[in-house]
């Protein structure tokens, strides 16, 4: 035990580690009969032990002091008074910290799959209305240039093609010998 | 930890813990509010902490909470025991009771608020509580080594304070 051997003789003097472990009884069996051999022809080692255990008697004998009613009747009320006895188990068998935690992911994937799924669908639905549109537009547009095509087309036939045919046709009447009878007319 | 051993425990080591904390800080009040934090952090950890280990984890929360205090009373430039005072009981009026006792007590209060902190927790471990050294070590988180010094030299300086009075006893 003790590491700080005494180097023990008649004009040489126990160091306070060695005086601290004898009065602790930490010596060994050897180390103590050495000690008590010195203690024997050395009044001024003597009394220093003895000093350092009469501090520990009266150390020892300092007035215990008494923690205070009110102050305990607070403490109660704050812990052991203040929640049933039925929920006070010492130690909760669940690791409730990891259980909340992964709650917690689920709740935010569950609500962010939720979310993603209803945007996808009201997006769907948009792009499929503003398609109809686009055709409906689309097939209106075509269907009146289709009709303005038409009126044009006729237009132009009616246009260019009366009068040639007009005139042909007078060509041909002109050219057509009268009957007899309109010829004697 | 459940309720009932709770409160038996807290009913237990009450007054020794509050006269540790008293020691400690040298102020009544600090050391009410020391071991009712002591005691409120156990019930908060009474799922963590066991019957057996119950009082060295008190001391070692109290411990902590009296050196966060007097760091805190350090950086405000007070000195650590103020007003510390020892108030003897009456059977200390006795002439009877102990060797020296009569003279010895005033002069080793005062003793005990010269030490440093780390100093007095530890002769008050072992010599108030009667904690091995290696009790000591672990409540206070300290190595053993470090712990004998100041064992050492507390048990110095309070012999050589006290000499005075013990020469006259």
């Amino acid at each position: 035990m003790m590491n700080d051997s005494p180097n023990v003789g008649p004009g040489n003097h126990l160091g306070d580690a060695v005086l601290g472990y004898s009065v602790d009884d930490r010596l060994s069996g050897a180390e103590s009969t050495k000690i008590e051999e010195h203690m024997l022809v050395c009044e001024e080692c003597r009394e220093r032990r003895e000093a350092v255990r009469a501090i520990g008697v009266e150390l020892r004998r300092l007035p215990v002091e008494a923690f205070p009613e009110e102050t305990l009747r607070e403490l109660f009320a704050k812990t052991v008074d203040a929640v049933p006895p039925s929920r006070l188990p010492s130690r909760s068998p669940w690791p409730i910290k990891t259980v909340a935690r992964a709650a917690a992911i689920f709740l935010a994937f569950s609500v962010s799959w939720i979310s993603w799924n209803q945007y996808g669908v009201a997006r769907r639905s948009e792009v499929s209305r503003s398609a109809i549109q686009v055709r409906y537009i689309v097939g209106t547009t075509a269907r009146a240039l289709h009709r303005v095509e038409q009126a044009a087309v006729a237009d132009v036939l009616i246009r260019g093609l009366a009068e040639p045919l007009h005139r042909i046709s007078s060509q041909w009447l002109e050219r057509i010998p009268l009957t007899k009878g309109s010829s004697g007319i | 930890m459940t309720r009932d051993e709770y409160r038996c425990e807290v009913l237990k080591v009450k007054d020794r813990l509050h006269s540790y904390c008293v020691w400690m800080l040298g102020d009544r009040e600090e050391a009410k509010d020391v071991t009712q934090d002591a005691f409120l952090r156990l019930w908060q950890c009474r799922g963590d902490v066991t019957v057996e280990c119950c009082r060295a984890w008190l001391l070692r929360t109290a411990s902590r909470l009296c050196l966060d205090q007097l760091r805190r009373r350090s950086r405000r430039g007070q000195r650590e025991l103020a007003n510390h005072t020892v108030e003897a009981p009456d059977e200390w009026s006795s002439p009877s009771t102990s060797f020296r006792g009569a003279e010895l007590r005033p002069a080793l209060g005062e003793a005990l608020g010269e030490l440093s902190s780390n100093e007095r927790a530890v002769i008050i471990l072992r010599e108030m509580e009667g904690m091995s050294y290696e009790q000591i070590a672990t409540v206070l988180e300290r190595s053993l080594s470090s712990v004998k010094v100041s064992l050492h030299r507390a048990r110095r300086r309070l012999r050589k304070q006290c000499s005075a009075a013990m020469r006259v006893a």
